[in-house]
């Protein structure tokens, strides 16, 4: 009875019910890894445009946290360059920056030295008391993942973050960047290593697919549309497509991109994260937990892929030369820092089945590419067909139902379906009934890491994906790298500025279906 | 010509708005360039007058909403007298877009508009006002209390919206238990609010006095009684037994907007004290300082969101509509107004 007594909420008579009140507390960020691209083209930027719309706390600093030898000023200068050339909103309010980079700063220290941890305590230690931070941190870890233990192990051996048990007037929290671990096994060892310092209520797994609009929005359209969620199922809907498709090459990421591949970088976080989304259920409430719980119960119901028909169901490919945009371009194994025998793979095509009632017998199709002929992120649902009992006029089926929720570019819903073609003949066209975020909301929609870092500031996790998530997502997913590994399957070589490799095509043919061209 | 190809008819809703014989028009026109600015919609402006002549007219426009000019919008203007003013709804049914939401916002009382406004709210998701055109509170309130009841759309009050970033942080601070005990037990609470006249702003101590009902009512206050001195206007309220004042204290600063809050303390008689400030040189932040006997804590300031910064106004007059808090507020409100002819003068003068 007490414990159920303490469980039950304080309710805050001076709370107004439709008001979100959750303000960001005054802390300091500090960015290891502050002289790379990240800091540069995200994450400066979006601290700026925070610092813009009064979304960043009053006691705020950012200390930036690098090897590079660099004086505060020197720091500065280039964040305004930075900001000026990657801001979503430009020019530099000089202004506005002038009060901003004065929350700016530089530590010069080795990832592995104690004495640069422990001036670095000393610098926070006086911001606390300049500027009235009240000890809270994040640490963004916005470097290659094999520093994330030693630097947790750093940041907790000189009392840097503090356990959330002991310490309740301050808090501290932690910001790692994907990928996270290249298979189940480093995910696991990774996650056994933080968890030696980091309750899971401190630990923000970021995956900046989640602070797009676009994203965020796939759950309100769900959940706050009826005619929608009533045919959310395999009665319904005949499959799901989710592609990922860049236009661009690896460009300066070889030395990353071969260690890698696309599977790490872009299926196992961002499009597995897609399919949650549209497979879960519906949340019991809006809280973090909750909709995290939903999410993790569509990772373990996606159906194993048995070795036996792996290659029936992934097919990978690389990239080589051809067109795009009109332009030549080179093959992947002739980058920079890339092998010229790399059997790193540039594109994936995969079919996934959820073993559970609302999806059972679903195909689930993800293809995620470099060097394909546009960007575009999208989900497309495709429902049955009709009976094919009316305005039968030909043995050409008419077109299936489409709807598409176009994540980027050119944000917005269509749903593709049958009209009447005026005239005296009854011919049947489809046609795309169309909303485009441009065209209703005027004003620019915050840049995904900007919404993701003041969640983290107010302690919302909602938007960062979840341990068990993770390793869900790696558990359905290892065995596919594995297979790589030991069987030598094929990489075939597709043309720059194709749609990906013909067994891609095959995949979806194989089941009377096609790929949709985006 | 090429420009205008390639720009979008934009039109996330219809706003409707009336101005009576050009009574705060300017302010309203301010009101609608904030909103247009993030949300291009399809703007119905209705003008009325007092005049008898039976005259009406109807002008369209294409206004651009942004800089870029990628987006446009329509603007409707509609003049009539008193004497075409039931011909105006009927003007408005065919341009009012379908399938998305009509908000009206009404630069005049409410209640008083038997003509133009019925036909409407039965469509509109909200209706905002402005209860500086109140003449009666009493009467308003007795209106609005009946009609809501049965009102299938939002009100918003704009005097009641302005006030939202000073509730918003107040419910941050007393955000346990033990500091709504302390809040309960006060004895006194001052806020000043800002007397500086202009035009567009007649009654200054509005905002003020929403406030201190909006605590009473949250905090089930008994209204005791009102009393001026000095220029300061003191509401006595009872909770349990225990008495507490609140001091409503003009002051005038050229750097607010006329009307707003500039400082609330509360103490106890313990000594705990809770005071929190705007300054000339940040009036963006409010400024926190706690103390008890034996201790201060910390001061500490958190961004209140004023209504000039046109994303909080929208987000707080379009999409959070508190309906529940404003109306046991009027109802305050309107049982001090009637206890207290002064006051009742005081608040409508």
């Amino acid at each position: 009875m007490q414990d159920f007594m303490n469980t039950q909420q304080f309710v805050n008579p001076l709370e107004e019910p439709s008001h979100a009140t959750k303000s960001a507390d005054p802390c300091i960020i500090v960015i290891f890894g502050a002289t790379g691209d990240l800091t540069a083209r995200k994450l400066i930027p979006a601290l700026y445009n925070l610092a813009r719309e009064e979304l960043l706390p009053p006691h705020f600093a950012c200390v930036g946290f690098a090897r590079r030898e660099k004086s505060n000023e020197q720091f500065r200068e280039e964040m305004k360059n930075a900001v000026n050339e990657f801001s979503r909103i430009k020019p530099v309010d000089e202004k506005l920056w002038n009060t901003f980079c004065q929350k700016l700063f530089y530590h010069r220290a080795e990832f592995d030295n104690d004495a640069g941890y422990e001036s670095l305590q000393k610098q926070l230690n006086k911001l606390d008391a300049d500027l009235g931070t009240k000890g809270n941190r994040v640490y963004y870890l916005s470097t290659p993942p094999s520093y994330f233990p030693m630097i947790g192990q750093m940041l907790s051996k000189h009392k840097l973050i503090y356990n959330p048990q002991q310490v309740h007037d301050k808090w501290s929290r932690v910001i790692i960047e994907k990928p996270f671990g290249n298979n189940l096994s480093s995910a696991l060892e990774l996650q056994h290593h933080i968890e030696n310092y980091l309750d899971e209520s401190q630990i923000f797994r970021i995956d900046h697919y989640l602070g797009k609009e676009t994203v965020q929005n796939i759950l309100v359209f769900r959940f706050c549309n009826l005619v929608y969620e009533s045919i959310w199922n395999n009665h319904y809907i005949d499959n799901v497509q989710i592609t990922v498709a860049e236009e661009i090459g690896i460009g300066t990421r070889g030395k990353f991109f071969e260690e890698a591949g696309i599977l790490r970088d872009i299926v196992q976080n961002h499009a597995m994260q897609l399919l949650s989304l549209v497979a879960m259920e519906p949340p019991v409430n809006l809280s973090a937990d909750a909709i995290r719980n939903e999410k993790v119960k569509v990772q373990e119901s996606i159906k194993p892929i048995p070795l036996d028909q792996m290659e029936r169901n992934v097919v990978r490919g690389q990239y080589g030369p051809g067109i795009v945009d009109g332009k030549p371009v080179i093959g992947y194994r002739q980058e920079n820092d890339v092998s010229p025998t790399s059997n790193v793979e540039t594109y994936v095509g995969l079919r996934l089945f959820i073993e559970n009632w609302r999806w059972a017998g679903v195909p689930f199709y993800i293809r995620a590419g470099k060097r394909l002929p546009k960007r575009v992120t999208e989900i497309a649902i495709t429902f049955k067909q009709i009976p094919g009992i009316l305005f039968q006029t030909s043995k050409r089926k008419h077109e299936a139902n489409v709807l598409i929720l176009r994540i980027q570019p050119d944000e917005g819903i269509s749903l593709k379906f049958n009209c009447k073609v005026p005239g005296l003949i009854s011919s049947i066209q489809p046609v795309k009934m169309d909303f485009r975020y441009g065209s209703y909301f005027g004003l620019t929609p915050p840049e995904a890491y900007e919404r993701l870092i003041c969640d983290c500031m107010a302690g919302d996790s909602t938007l960062f994906a979840r341990s068990d998530e993770v390793l869900a997502s790696w558990k359905n997913l290892s065995p596919v790298l594995d297979y790589w590994q030991n069987e030598k399957a094929p990489l075939p070589i597709y043309s720059s500025g194709s749609w990906g490799p013909d067994l891609a095509n095959q995949l979806v043919e194989s089941d009377n279906r096609k790929w949709r061209l985006p | 010509m090429s420009d205008k190809l390639a720009a979008t008819k934009a039109c996330l809703f219809n706003i409707v708005i009336n101005i009576h014989n050009g009574v705060r028009a300017d302010y309203i026109q301010g009101v609608l360039d904030r909103i247009i600015d993030k949300f291009p919609c399809r703007v119905i402006w209705i003008n009325t007058s007092s005049e008898n002549k039976d005259s009406i007219t109807l002008q369209v426009k294409e206004n651009i909403a942004n800089s870029d000019k990628s987006l446009f919008y329509d603007k409707y203007i509609i003049n009539a007298d008193c004497a075409s003013s039931p011909k105006v709804p009927l003007l408005l049914w065919p341009i009012l877009m379908p399938d998305i939401p009509i908000y009206l916002v009404w630069a005049r009382d409410p209640t008083t508009d038997k003509v133009i406004l019925p036909s409407l709210l039965n469509y509109a998701r909200c209706l905002i006002f402005d209860s500086d055109t109140i003449q009666n509170f009493e009467q308003f309130n007795a209106e609005i209390q009946k009609d809501l009841c049965g009102l299938k759309c939002d009100i918003i009050d704009m005097n009641w919206a302005r006030g939202s970033g000073w509730r918003n942080v107040l419910s941050n601070i007393f955000n346990t238990h033990f500091k709504i005990d302390e809040l309960q037990k006060c004895n006194n609470i001052t806020i000043q609010y800002n007397n500086v006249h202009t035009c567009g702003c007649k009654h200054n101590m509005t905002q003020a006095l929403y406030l201190q009902a909006w605590l009473a009512a949250q905090l089930h206050w008994r209204f005791l009684n009102y009393t001026e001195s000095c220029e300061k206007q003191v509401l006595t309220y009872d909770y349990n037994g225990h008495q507490s004042t609140v001091e409503l204290v003009p002051v005038e600063n050229e750097h607010f907007t006329s009307g707003a809050l500039i400082k609330l303390i509360s103490s106890t008689d313990e000594q705990h004290t809770f005071c929190l400030t705007r300054k000339n040189e940040s009036p963006e932040l409010i400024h926190i300082e706690i103390s008890t006997n034996d201790r201060c804590e910390l001061p500490y300031a958190i961004l209140i969101q004023t209504m000039t910064k046109p994303f909080s106004f929208i987000q707080e007059i379009l999409y959070n509509p508190s309906y529940e808090h404003y109306a046991h507020m009027l109802q305050v409100l309107t049982e001090e107004c009637r206890s207290s002819q002064q006051l009742a003068a005081n608040f409508i003068n």
